[in-house]
């Protein structure tokens, strides 16, 4: 019976294209609508000599041949869709989506394995027709998207690293046995293999690198050498993630994320002096580009633990940086470099991780050696000078002594080194920390304006409490924006606004100082772009040229005008704000397109993965949600997506009406 | 003999497993904090007071002609009496780094001087080892012998990773048993010896090693490829010739099956109390023992233990180490506060001191 509906279903489907002129006498019936015997009978001559046919041309694959004949007639008749289906069907795929734009809707709706196949169960009974793969079929996608899957080679071979490919996800402790004796093992972690993972994230992109070489005309053959890899790290704490159930040992209730993303390949074409790039990331500062590589369960200030997890990652890396990899990119082997960036950490990561003392050290600087009196003396002109080597070098002298001086001489001859650095990170200033550093600075200058601090002197906690409530109400008022315990990114957004000092100056009885705050505000306005933009020159051209001047005259205006402020002492923001934009700009072409954001949105995407998707165990779920992060920053994967928003937006319907 | 729960202020997160507790000139410094010495305490130690009930960390700054060690944990560490002109000092060889790794370097701690409000200035001196250097290790033991008229160190045991060739970053942090070579350290010189002792075929850390004269006596310890903690006892003579050292031992089955104990002196001659520890990798130590060594040899006893609280019992893991003077201090994790992983709970310890009978510390 149920036969016979789907037959009369798929009848009335055709039938309305296909109904054969009746060529009088006995109403001849549609073919469709025959019992199968009759079908049989109809089609029999055809049948036989198809079937000659198929024996003496086609090794007697009938099945073939009927469907290619049946392909062609949807295409002469530009029945493309059905064609497609039926292609795809041959090729063993079924009928409906792609099976990458279904493992695209599962990731991008944050749909766990159980959840989807739920939604696939659900959607074939109640409308009959099933779009969907099954899981399985996500499965070997998803396989080939996750680091493991390609072959690849180094050349030489990796220092300390293991040359087996087809290498998944791994604990992150790497080997630290739990025992009594030694110290015991306090973390969860989970990641991949540097090398692996960079070569998934390679082959994730190997249609853009394709596309890149065609659009600057480059025969494959003359490029099969000489790419060079541009990645950039990133490193954060993500403070808190306790939420819920248990299993597995006691581990702290915090996790650091460490990720990278893949900013630029670039091609030496014989011949020619400069590399072409071929690929850049347009949104080198989305959570799309930002790939996990390790997440761990541990409080960022764990020193040890921190290191334990990461060193393997380091010697990783350091291996990589001495060795090159041959890929297999549009058929050919090719060549790749890679250069690695530590530019998406914090200031706080960055001392961590360089062995620098806490960012209340007299060593306000992680770029320069400049003290703080120093630093609020002459607020422009430093260059960058700090490195790892010299960091490394700095802590043995540190440890050594070997001048046998006091406490304090060693420490001024090592600027402030005195733990010895475990990871290498790029001078540069961290944007977002920049802004919430410089907001919660302007938020003080407005305080101490509001109160005249620059007649008075010391004032006392009780005044201080009540301009900074004056302040608070009249930004709630003109802003509309609440106050908050902490600086936070959208807060310094707001606050850093003309409309912000406009409301302010209302609360400042002074003209003069009025326009004294109104024109730093303008200087910084006129400054921010430059490090916030991901291609200043382009952006903002204007604004860089005048960088050195506008930070010339905000330096002149904070030890004149506010010097009460600024008197021997300045915040490691404004120092970096003031005395290196310029010289990095010049050297990276960009300051926000290195920054961390893209890893901090991460973190908002660990937290929703590990509540969605998860499997409810410490050790599983970390997988989980390095897995489901993975894919969710695939670009193959978000192509697909963006090719299918409506399938998605219908799914999310279904799933969650 | 007392048991009394410590409260420590202000500190509790510098103390750590495997952090080493030192005694000079009856003082006691904390050696081996957690993470890297930060600007209020840029030496990583600490001198240790006990009052009231309440523990208290001081910091302690070097004289100018010190190097500056990092923090280690679970480092060799021996006292020497003073020698000559050589004043009372400690050797520290080896241990962990708070970035994780192996140290092999021998250190040389000593006081500098004592100004006024007992304020301590400590020195500290990297010595230069040459000849057949024992490699970075952890967990093993220095100790110091006497033998006509000269005096030399002795390595022994101890955890090691892996060697280069063999340590992959997907193994990166699996340890393994030093082979059970004995090394010989030359105090003046640094010069170091490497001896096979043929009796020896398997590794061990976390052991307890007491000397006395030319003798060592090398009490339990744990073997990390049979992952067993074997009962045997070893003793270990080195005799310093003058044409070379010559080492012998002997092996006997008369031990403790034991690792990481804390091993307090009891009396004015070679009298120790060893408790604390553990007995298998799931199980504590709870007994405790008298150990002696005279001319005749060694001499274990069981003696009772102290009044464990339920907390100190029902702790998986505890660490901790000699005030001096018959006291020791212990640290548990603190129960049901899983988040923060540097919470513990620490007591003290006291016995009676054999001897003066003044043991309890005022
Ligand atoms: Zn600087």
């Amino acid at each position: 019976e149920e036969e016979d509906q789907a037959r009369k279903r798929q009848w009335q489907a055709y039938s309305n294209g296909y109904m054969p002129i009746n060529k009088g006498g006995r109403p001849r019936q549609h073919l469709l609508s025959l019992t199968r015997r009759a079908q049989k009978h109809r089609l029999r001559d055809l049948k036989n000599q198809v079937k000659t046919f198929a024996e003496k041309e086609e090794g007697g694959d009938i099945k073939s041949v009927c469907l290619t004949l049946f392909l062609l007639a949807l295409r002469a008749g530009n029945e493309h869709r059905q064609a497609d289906e039926l292609e795809a069907m041959m090729q063993g795929r079924g009928f409906g989506l792609h099976p990458a734009v279904c493992l695209a809707i599962r990731v991008n709706t944050f749909l766990s394995c159980s959840q989807y196949h739920k939604m696939y169960r659900t959607v074939k009974a109640t409308s009959g027709r099933q779009i969907f793969q099954p899981l399985h079929t996500l499965r070997s996608v998803e396989k080939e998207l996750l680091p493991g899957f390609h072959q690849f080679e180094w050349q030489p071979a990796l220092k300390n690293v293991s040359s087996a490919c087809n290498v998944g996800i791994i604990d992150g402790v790497a080997g630290w046995a739990a025992s009594v004796d030694d110290a015991p093992v306090d973390t969860i972690a989970r990641r991949f293999r540097y090398d692996a993972a960079l070569v998934a994230a390679l082959k994730d992109l190997e249609e853009d690198i394709m596309e890149g070489l065609k659009e600057h005309g480059l025969e494959d053959s003359e490029c099969t050498g000489g790419f060079k890899v541009v990645v950039k790290e990133s490193c954060d704490g993500m403070g808190d993630v306790s939420e819920k159930h248990g299993g597995g040992p006691c581990v702290p209730e915090k996790a650091v994320r460490f990720s990278f993303t893949v900013m630029s390949i670039s091609v030496q074409v014989e011949g020619r002096q400069e590399a072409i790039t071929i690929f850049q990331e347009l949104k080198p500062n989305s959570e799309l580009s930002c790939k996990p590589l390790c997440l761990m369960f541990v409080d960022e200030s764990d020193h040890e633990t921190l290191t334990a997890v990461l060193e393997p990652v380091v010697a990783e890396r350091n291996a990589m940086r001495e060795s090159r990899l041959i890929l297999s990119v549009g058929g050919l082997p090719r060549f790749f470099r890679f250069q690695f960036r530590g530019t998406g950490y914090d200031e706080k990561m960055v001392r961590e991780m360089e062995g620098l003392e806490a960012s209340g050290s007299t060593y306000i600087c992680t770029m320069c050696d400049s003290t703080r009196m120093e630093a609020s003396k002459n607020m422009v002109l430093h260059t960058i000078t700090r490195s790892h080597e010299e960091n490394l070098e700095r802590y043995e002298i540190w440890r050594t002594n070997p001048f046998s001086e006091s406490v304090e001489e060693l420490r001024d001859r090592v600027k402030g080194v005195s733990a010895k650095p475990f990871m290498e990170t790029q001078p540069t200033l961290d944007a977002l920390h920049c802004d919430i550093g410089n907001a919660t600075e302007f938020y003080k200058i407005f305080q101490d304006e509001i109160g005249e601090v620059y007649l008075k002197g010391n004032p006392s906690r009780e005044e201080r409490r009540s301009w900074r409530s004056a302040l608070d109400k009249q930004l709630r008022k003109k802003l509309k924006v609440k106050p908050v315990m902490r600086m936070n990114g959208n807060y310094a957004r707001r606050l850093m606004t003309r409309e912000a000092v406009e409301a302010v100056c209302e609360l400042v009885p002074s003209e003069a100082r009025r326009e004294a705050l109104k024109e730093v505000m303008e200087l910084y306005l006129q400054m921010k772009p430059v490090w916030r933009a991901s291609c200043p020159a382009k952006e903002c051209p204007d604004q860089v040229c005048r960088y050195s001047f506008n930070s010339q005259r905000f330096a002149e205006l904070l030890s004149t005008t506010f010097k009460y402020r600024y008197d021997g002492k300045i915040t490691n923001y404004l120092h970096k704000t003031l005395a290196h934009v310029p010289e990095i700009i010049e050297r990276d072409g960009s300051i926000g397109a290195w920054a961390s954001e893209g890893n901090e949105s991460g973190n908002k995407l660990f937290r929703r993965f590990r509540k969605m998707n998860a499997r409810q165990s410490k050790s599983f779920e970390l997988e989980d949600v390095l897995k489901h992060h993975w894919l969710y920053t695939s670009k193959y994967l978000q192509k697909f997506m963006e090719a299918h928003r409506n399938s998605a937006k219908a799914l999310e319907a279904t799933i969650d009406p | 003999m007392t048991l009394q729960p410590v409260s420590a202020v202000n500190c509790a997160s510098l103390l750590q497993p495997g952090c080493s507790l030192l005694s000079l000139d009856g003082d006691i410094f904390l050696f081996g904090q957690k993470g890297w010495p930060k600007r209020s305490c840029p030496t990583g130690i600490f001198m240790v007071r006990l009052k009231k009930g309440e523990l208290k960390l001081r910091p302690v700054s070097f004289s100018n002609d010190s190097c500056y060690l990092p923090p280690l944990r679970c480092p060799a560490v021996a006292h020497l009496d003073p020698w000559g002109s050589d004043p009372e000092c400690y050797l520290i060889h080896g241990g962990r780094t708070p970035n994780n790794e192996i140290s092999g370097s021998l250190y040389l701690l000593n006081q500098d001087s004592r100004g006024s409000n007992r304020k301590v200035t400590l020195r500290c001196q990297e010595k230069e080892l040459v000849g057949e250097m024992p490699g970075p290790r952890f967990g093993h033991t220095a100790s110091v012998v006497y033998s006509r008229g000269k005096r030399a160190c002795v390595l022994f045991g101890g955890r090691c990773y892996r060697p280069p060739g063999e340590r992959t970053t997907e193994t990166w942090n699996c340890v393994m048993d030093c082979p059970p070579q004995v090394f010989l350290i030359d105090l003046d010189f640094g010069c170091c010896s490497s001896h096979i002792v043929p009796e020896l075929t398997d590794g061990q850390s976390f052991h307890v090693a007491l000397a006395r004269d030319d003798c060592i006596y090398v009490l339990g310890g744990h073997n990390l490829s049979s992952d067993t903690r074997p009962v045997r006892l070893l003793r270990i003579q080195v005799q310093l010739l003058l044409g070379g050292p010559v080492l012998s031992c002997d092996i006997m089955d008369n031990g403790l099956s034991m690792t990481s104990t804390i091993t307090v002196k009891s009396g004015p001659g070679h009298e120790y109390v060893v408790l604390g520890g553990y007995q298998s990798e799931t199980q504590k130590r709870m007994e405790c023992n008298n150990v002696v060594l005279d001319d005749t040899g060694i001499h274990i006893e069981p003696r009772d233990p102290p009044p464990w609280t339920g907390e100190i019992t029902h702790s998986r893991t505890w660490f901790g180490g000699s005030l001096g003077k018959g006291s020791v201090l212990i640290g548990v994790p603190t129960e049901g506060r899983s988040a923060q992983p540097d919470a513990h709970s620490f007591y003290q310890v006291s016995f009676q001191m054999e001897g003066d009978g003044s043991g309890e510390e005022a």
